[in-house]
């Protein structure tokens, strides 16, 4: 492999980015016409409908242009991160989606942290301690992980660890670093329980496969220690199968991130996402949709270059032209 | 460097630096347990060079980890296994660890499995690598250091590459530096050529036995291959069905094999250097370790066996003054076995059938060529054959030597028409068989009377669902439209190829590997045809069971008159079963002629490797050339 193809692969997955960015948007932008009711009066909302606020609206929002053009002009908005204005609340989009955006990422953060500590040092422990009742734990805890929604594990924690225990807050945000991230403790436990439990079953899979391999028998018959056969041999090669999944990983993780915030009343994007819903404010569902798929798309660009560097092979065979 | 003045080692012997005393191997799974290697005493003096030999499933491998303290799970080991006084079976994990590297190491049996494939080779052999206070090195030095070893092995400018980039024979390198790297005193290298090309071989045990020497360390040496280790060897251990039968020097055992299951193997491998009367083979398969526990595990193939091999498990017991053998009646038939060998090894005059006969097969300037399949767009096609001409007389047998990747396959997949070639031309019988695709039925049905095909896997070419005699029946009822009693046809197809009528009623899964060959031979005779292709027809057998279907493949010819194409990388077989002999090299044919002539006076350089990777002892060495 040489440089110059490597930049030419990067670069055929910019674009095939960009073309499912662009076929996203066109559904995001269709969700306006979607929802119930003319699209007019879905922009209307709750507002006084007087001659006036409806004309200034349909010059606002292009709604007399044919619907190509009205599309077009939308996505020339959309690109400059301009969705509108909140219906509801009339703030702009862009405005609303940034004040929330910095509790989601911190939860996210937290949740993401712990899901892989946990995750990947669980599975090892249960490969290592494969058969034995510490991996039968593991694999029983990583199966109520996987199973149980988001808003179940999280009702739960609330009543072991706030109700009953009084260990943490039940909700609110804290002031200052520590008292915050006291407070989103259990949110993100919550978040990181069900993708855990993924990084758990893949993890612990792809160790037991690993150890067994003749490069591992052979690193340890030649006294290469312990610490690097784990490590740089068995995990090393345990985690390709552990990057594939981590778009499965991202969905999981987002779709639990909304329900979380709704359950521990967080005002992060997720409840932002989902008060928008229920009050039809569909620029404010464009604007987060749209956020949510570019961030899909991302991660799946973020896997495909992670993955030339975990497996060589793949840089070779793949990249080649 | 030979231990022939040293008396066998005892039990704890002083001098030896690896000892295996009553060294016993069981695997569980389940509530099932096996036995896989019994009662097994070992001992490996300092730089000397130690073989064990034995058939696939005796249990080398599982005696090689066990030394290292390295089961699978599920395996486990009783005995003792002595390394500088302590016991290695008793040792913790952690403690072994610390052995393993600077006093003991092992390579294990397949280089394309034993490679981290995610780390560079450098990395792979530094990791071995520690200062003298036992931790790891810089980062500059592990470098400088990885790639003097790299270069000791002779391949330097692999530190910075994958192993996936390498070729077999130089992952095998790599995996030999790597395993030396903490400059341990016994190197134990489980079959280290068998996944190699021919000439890799030859290199790969030169280059272990000069390190052995250069270092002065102890080598046990796994092998399945009784003539690589008579060439590499100071003393020699046979392991058969978990048990050894006999130990003692390699010499003396060469010169003269004290148990009967020795001799079978030395005679079941054929020399390259001559043509024999006679291929003498051990009589059915290996058996398993717990089916022959409380009786001499040859004796159901002994042809010496008495009631009272039946009754125990005969211990090795001393012969004369250096030699170990576990045959009861060693005494009595020794003088028996000399002349079983004597026979055997008188060399045979190569027939050649009428000079000029016609030719039944032609292939004219045959080229092959692939798109790459692993890159779909834009690299260079791969050339399999580049312009091959070669004939096959009628009843003749035409040897076609070359390593793997040297078109072999694909020459033989062309004249059967399972591949179609690029451009030239075969004639099979009179019949233009360049395209099968364009041939009308009769000739295609012509065409397959002729010439038929027999593959080297054995356990892929038959249908596992039917049962031998409904698979022979199918192509006996296609054929032989006239043949009214199939049954009878069945039977004697069976007793061609050496098996009972039986055996008509049993699947393949109930049949061993050279019973399956036998079964893919006779399906192959169903059709009479004039010519049978054999694609390494033996390679995948056991030792003792090639010398079988070999010696079949002889008593065919001389009976049916039926010719062959034999495909192979084994110069012994070829010199065993064909007149004329082809040697391919990377698409071409490099050099052709009498067997006799090309295998004693090789003129391509190519040629004269190959020959050249033949293992022979010292003592063979002498008389040739
Ligand atoms: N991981 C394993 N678990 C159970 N049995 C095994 C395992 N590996 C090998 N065996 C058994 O041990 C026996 C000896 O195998 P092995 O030592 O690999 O033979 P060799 O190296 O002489 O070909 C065989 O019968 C094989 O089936
Ligand atoms: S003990 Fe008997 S069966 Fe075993 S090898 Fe000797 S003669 Fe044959
Ligand atoms: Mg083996």
């Amino acid at each position: 492999m040489n440089r110059r193809n490597l930049a030419l692969f990067i670069a055929r997955r910019l674009i095939a980015a960009a073309v499912l960015l662009v076929i996203m948007s066109g559904a995001v932008f269709g969700l306006l016409y979607a929802t119930p009711g003319s699209a007019e009066q879905v922009l209307l909302g709750t507002r006084v409908a007087n001659e006036e606020t409806r004309e200034n609206i349909r010059q606002r929002y292009n709604l007399d242009e044919p619907l190509p053009t009205q599309y077009w002009l939308w996505a020339e908005d959309a690109i400059r991160l301009d969705f509108g204005e909140s219906i509801r609340t009339g703030e702009p989009v862009l405005v609303a989606i940034r004040d929330r955006a910095s509790l989601s990422l911190r939860l996210g953060a937290y949740g993401f942290v712990v899901a892989f500590v946990a995750g990947i040092g669980l599975g090892v422990l249960a490969a290592l301690k494969n058969r034995s009742g510490v991996d039968r734990a593991v694999v029983s805890l990583s199966v109520v992980g996987a199973s149980s929604p988001a808003f179940v594990t999280g009702v739960f924690f609330l009543y072991v660890f706030a109700v009953l225990l009084g260990w943490f807050p039940a909700f609110g945000q804290g002031e200052g670093l520590a008292d915050q991230l006291w407070h989103l403790t259990l949110p993100a436990l919550t978040l990181a329980f069900g993708a855990a439990a993924l990084l758990i079953r893949f993890t612990r899979a792809g160790m037991i496969t690993a150890l067994e391999q003749d490069y591992v028998t052979f690193a340890r018959a030649r006294g290469v220690s312990e610490p690097r056969v784990l490590f740089g041999y068995a995990l090393r090669n345990a985690m390709i199968p552990v990057v594939t999944a981590s778009t499965v990983l991202l969905a999981a993780t987002l779709t639990g991130a909304v329900l979380i915030e709704v359950t521990f009343a967080l005002p992060g994007l997720g409840a932002l996402l989902v008060d928008s819903v229920a009050f039809k404010d569909v620029l404010m569902v464009q604007g987060l949709t749209m956020l949510l798929a570019a961030v899909a798309v991302l991660t799946n660009l973020l896997t495909d270059i992670l993955y030339l560097f975990v497996d060589p092979r793949i840089r070779y065979t793949r990249v080649a032209p | 460097m030979s231990s022939n003045a040293e008396p066998l080692r005892g039990v704890d012997a002083n001098g030896s630096l690896l000892t295996a005393v009553g060294l016993a191997i069981h695997s569980r799974i389940g509530g099932d347990q096996r036995t896989i290697v019994t009662n097994l005493d070992l001992s490996l003096n300092e730089a000397e060079t130690v073989g064990i030999v034995g058939e696939s499933g005796s249990g080398k491998s599982m005696t090689a980890r066990a030394l290292v303290g390295l089961l699978p799970t599920g395996l486990s080991a009783r005995g003792e296994v002595r390394l500088d006084g302590s016991n290695l079976l008793e040792m913790s994990q952690r403690a072994l660890s610390r052995i393993r590297g600077s006093e003991i190491a092992l390579v294990l049996q397949d280089p394309f499995t034993m490679l981290n494939p995610v780390t560079r080779c450098g990395d792979q052999v530094a990791d071995g690598l520690v200062d003298a206070r036992g931790r790891r090195l810089g980062r500059r030095t592990r470098r400088e250091e990885a790639a003097r070893r790299l270069a000791e092995v002779g391949i330097p400018e692999t530190v910075d590459r994958y192993p996936f980039e390498l070729s077999g024979g130089m992952r095998q390198r790599v995996a030999i530096a790597a395993a030396l790297a903490g400059d341990p005193r016994v190197l134990i290298a489980d079959e280290p050529s068998t996944a190699l090309d021919v000439t890799t071989q030859g290199e790969i045990l030169a280059l272990l036995k000069s390190l052995q020497t250069s270092r002065s360390m102890a080598l046990l040496l796994i092998t399945h291959d009784l003539r690589v280790a008579f060439s590499t060897c100071d003393r020699i251990y046979v392991l058969y069905a978990g048990s050894l039968l006999e130990v003692g020097d390699a010499s003396a055992v060469e010169a003269e094999p004290l148990h009967p299951y020795t001799l079978g193997l030395l005679l079941s491998e054929p020399p390259a250097d001559r043509r024999l009367t006679e291929l003498v083979a051990i009589p059915g398969s290996v058996p398993a370790a717990d089916d022959v526990a409380t009786i001499c595990p040859l004796a159901p193939r002994c042809q010496w066996a008495q009631p009272k091999c039946e009754v125990t498990n005969p211990p090795l017991k001393p012969v004369g003054a250096e030699r170990l053998s576990a045959c009861l009646r060693i005494d009595e038939i020794r003088a028996e076995m000399r002349s079983l060998r004597h026979h055997a090894e008188r060399p045979a005059v190569v027939h050649h059938p009428a000079e000029a006969s016609v030719p039944l097969v032609s292939v004219d300037n045959l080229q092959k060529t692939f798109a790459d399949a692993s890159t779909r767009r834009g690299s260079a096609p791969v050339i399999a054959l580049g312009g091959v001409s070669l004939t096959v007389g009628v009843t003749e047998s035409v040897g076609l030597v070359g390593e793997s990747g040297s078109g072999k396959t694909t020459l033989a997949r062309c004249l059967v028409g399972l591949e179609t070639p690029t451009a030239g031309a075969i004639t099979i019988d009179g019949v233009d068989a360049s395209n099968y695709g364009s041939l009308s039925a009769d000739h295609l049905r012509q065409l397959r009377r002729t010439v038929q095909i027999v593959f080297q896997d054995p356990y892929s070419s038959l249908n596992p669902l039917r049962t031998v005699g409904s698979a022979l029946k199918e192509v006996l009822e296609l054929h032989r439209k006239r043949s009214r009693n199939l049954e009878g046809g069945v039977a004697e197809l069976l007793e061609q190829v050496g098996l009972p009528a039986s055996f008509s009623r049993r699947k393949p899964v109930a049949l061993s590997g050279g019973e399956r060959q036998r079964v893919a031979i006779a399906r192959a005779l169903a059709v009479k045809p004039r010519l049978i292709i054999c694609d390494e027809p033996v390679s995948a057998l056991d030792v003792s069971v090639q010398a079988q279907i070999l010696g079949l493949f002889r008593t065919l010819r001389d009976e049916l008159g039926v010719g062959y194409l034999f495909i192979t990388h084994d110069l012994a077989v070829v010199r065993q079963v064909v007149e004329r002999v082809y040697v391919l090299y990377r698409g071409e044919v490099v050099e052709s002629g009498p067997v006799d002539a090309v295998l004693d006076h090789p003129q391509h350089a190519y040629t004269v490797r190959l020959v050249e990777s033949v293992p022979r002892s010292a003592s063979q060495q002498r008389p040739m050339r």
